[in-house]
């Protein structure tokens, strides 16, 4: 009988992961996600040589070409502009903080407000309303010209990361269960109370959220604005200067900056979501 | 771990700020002479300047005279100045036109070459009743006034030929270009060519003007159906000879030039264009049969871009201009300064780059 008990422990011991075999096993799933990754970008680097090879055009450039191109951008300040890709990265990386910061600062306490306050959503909703389905690029060439081609793109962005933000904000405030509220209550919690106690910190991982398609949406607006005239350099304006004059390997080179950029920063701020939610107990 | 990564992210994103700022607010060598330079459309240049956005501009006929006119600005230095006799622009044909429609190719040139030779006779008989006819049709097509258009006219040489010296000039600018790395050196055998030699021997094609010569007006228009489609610049006096033969008060019977030579003719769908950038886009497109532009856009797209055209003849010679606030009166003053230019594939924004930066300056986009 004894010797059974043993037996068993051992066996619901060897059956229940470890933490060692848990660990492992996320290597393993790493490994595999890297291999696939590996393989699906080399088949994509592969198709697009093969294309450029069979379509023969200057408008697609092999990807060597393109790789000499944006390894040089880094390298050697363009003639025309006077910049490094460090530069216009660094520019478009300032304008989308910027951009980014005002609409953080201004969606946050309107959509909390917006979310806690009947009174206040009924005010405030028409006039967002009604600017919402503008697409934030409609807005750049007015704004370019209106507020110049330094403030102009940040303006733009901001629009961009604004309305993401603040949808998200409204449905993270909506979204706090009821049961929380009524608690808060029955302890005695002032309006005050509830909303710095309760309504705030349930919403952070919708804000996450909001901030991590707003970011996205940000390096869309920073490519249009840039396009349209902006000032002081950028990728956006280093990708249409090399367009006009059809240097094609530098157009993708600016194209694949932008795409690290966006990447890069979404999947920044994508983890710290996933931080932040699993922080707050949400996944 | 996790916080180990957040620490490096956050510490990684401080250092980018703050020396992105370091590098905007206090960069910079005190010995280094930058200029910088915008992109604004020469119609809009004038406005510009006065609005306080730039400190000059470098830009083509009439709007160099324009602003002299208006006392809003001073004329810092001609383009004859900086490149004696340069060319300017040229007319080229797509060539899968050419090799489906020579006759028609022909034809156009022939107007081409009319228009321009009344331009040339018309210009040195002031006094003529076409000299005010052509002040006039010139002002209608800037938007500018008669005097404008007469100071312009005076500083713009009119010639069709494909020159010796012009083909001498298509090398030095093809040669400016690979120095500036705008185009790689490599490209030339991409696109066909042993050099820079043998590339300006077959992109500039003169043997069509040769043939062009002979041909004689038409009772009929050939192409009424399927006029040929003409890309130009908006309000570019350059390119004079385009309107002149578009007229249709000066050749009788209403009709303009080139349906006296037996074709009709269509401004090309996005035209007139903002530069000759645009031209060669609109070229690539397919919307344009024969253009009127800049020989550099010509140039630069052909090469980086493989536009498939020809170029047939000669247009101008010099006619541009750096036009400056008063605050502008040497050299050294340029430093800081912000200058307008048509666009980056065009001559004028060659010119600047190659005048500044052999001048000692560092030319940065604003």
């Amino acid at each position: 009988m004894v010797e059974m008990s043993k037996i068993s422990k051992k066996l619901i011991a060897f059956l229940k992961p470890s933490d060692v075999s848990l660990k492992t096993d996320r290597r393993i799933q790493f490994v595999k996600t890297l291999v696939i990754a590996v393989i699906s970008l080399s088949m994509f680097v592969m198709v697009w040589w093969g294309l450029s090879e069979w379509i023969n055009t200057a408008f697609l450039p092999r990807p060597d070409i393109v790789f000499e191109a944006f390894i040089d951008s880094f390298q050697t300040a363009d003639i025309t502009t006077g910049r490094t890709m460090w530069d216009n990265i660094i520019t478009s990386s300032i304008r989308v903080a910027w951009g980014f910061m005002l609409a953080f600062i201004l969606a946050v306490p309107l959509g909390l407000m917006m979310g806690f306050s009947k009174t206040f959503e009924s005010f405030s909703k028409p006039v967002v309303e009604v600017f919402r389905p503008i697409a934030p690029i409609a807005w750049a060439p007015l704004l370019l010209i209106a507020m110049g081609g330094i403030v102009g793109p940040i303006i733009v962005i901001f629009i961009g990361v604004f309305f993401p933000l603040l949808s998200n904000i409204i449905f993270g405030v909506r979204s706090i269960q009821p049961i929380l509220i009524d608690a808060a209550r029955t302890l005695g919690a002032k309006r005050s109370d509830m909303f710095i106690k309760v309504i705030i910190p349930s919403t952070v991982p919708y804000i996450m959220t909001g901030i991590r398609i707003g970011l996205g949406i940000g390096w869309m607006c920073v490519v249009a604005a840039e396009f349209l005239g902006a000032v002081g350099g950028g990728v956006g304006q280093y990708v249409q200067f090399k367009t006009e004059v059809n240097r094609f390997d530098q157009v993708f080179a600016g194209l694949i900056v932008f795409s690290i950029l966006g990447l890069s920063t979404t999947e920044l701020s994508g983890w710290v979501e996933k931080r932040v939610s699993k922080r707050m107990g949400l996944k | 771990m996790d916080k180990k990564i957040a620490i490096i992210a956050i510490v990684v994103v401080a250092i980018v700020v703050v020396g992105a700022f370091a590098v905007t607010m206090l960069g910079g060598d005190d010995d280094e002479k930058v200029v910088y330079w915008t992109p604004i459309g020469p119609n809009l240049q004038k406005e510009a300047l006065i609005a306080g956005q730039i400190d000059g501009a470098i830009t083509w006929e009439p709007f160099a005279t324009d602003a002299l006119l208006s006392g809003e600005a001073t004329i810092y230095k001609w383009s004859n100045e900086i490149w004696e006799d340069h060319p300017c622009c040229v007319v080229a044909v797509d060539n899968s036109f050419l090799e489906e429609n020579r006759d028609l190719t022909l034809r156009t040139l022939k107007a081409h070459i009319a228009a321009t030779e009344w331009i040339i006779n018309t210009i040195a008989d002031p006094e003529s009743e076409n000299y005010t006819k052509m002040l006039q049709m010139g002002a209608e097509f800037s938007e500018r006034s008669v005097e404008v258009v007469n100071g312009s006219v005076s500083n713009i040489v009119f010639t069709y030929n494909i020159t010796e010296s012009f083909e001498e000039w298509m090398r030095v600018i093809t040669q400016k270009y690979i120095d500036l790395n705008l185009i790689e050196e490599s490209v030339l055998g991409t696109r066909g060519y042993a050099d820079v030699d043998d590339f300006v021997a077959n992109y500039f094609n003169s043997s069509l003007l040769e043939e062009a010569m002979d041909i004689q007006p038409s009772t009929t228009v050939l192409n009424a159906d399927n006029p040929v489609r003409l890309g130009y610049l908006v309000g570019d006096l350059h390119q004079f000879a385009r309107v002149v033969a578009n007229n249709d008060t000066l050749w009788g019977d209403g009709k303009d030039l080139f349906e006296v030579y037996g074709v009709a003719t269509v401004t090309s769908e996005g035209g007139p264009y903002a530069n000759g950038g645009a031209v060669m886009n609109a070229f690539a497109a397919g919307y344009v049969d024969i253009g009127y532009l800049g020989s550099p856009p010509a140039i630069l797209n052909h090469l980086n871009g493989g536009v498939d055209i020809t170029v047939i003849a000669q247009v101008n010679m010099v006619g541009s201009a750096i036009f400056v606030s008063e605050e502008i009166t040497t050299l050294d003053d340029f430093n800081g300064k912000v200058i307008a230019t048509p666009g980056i594939s065009s001559i004028q924004h060659l010119m600047f780059l190659d005048y500044f930066t052999s001048n000692g300056f560092t030319v940065k986009a604003l």
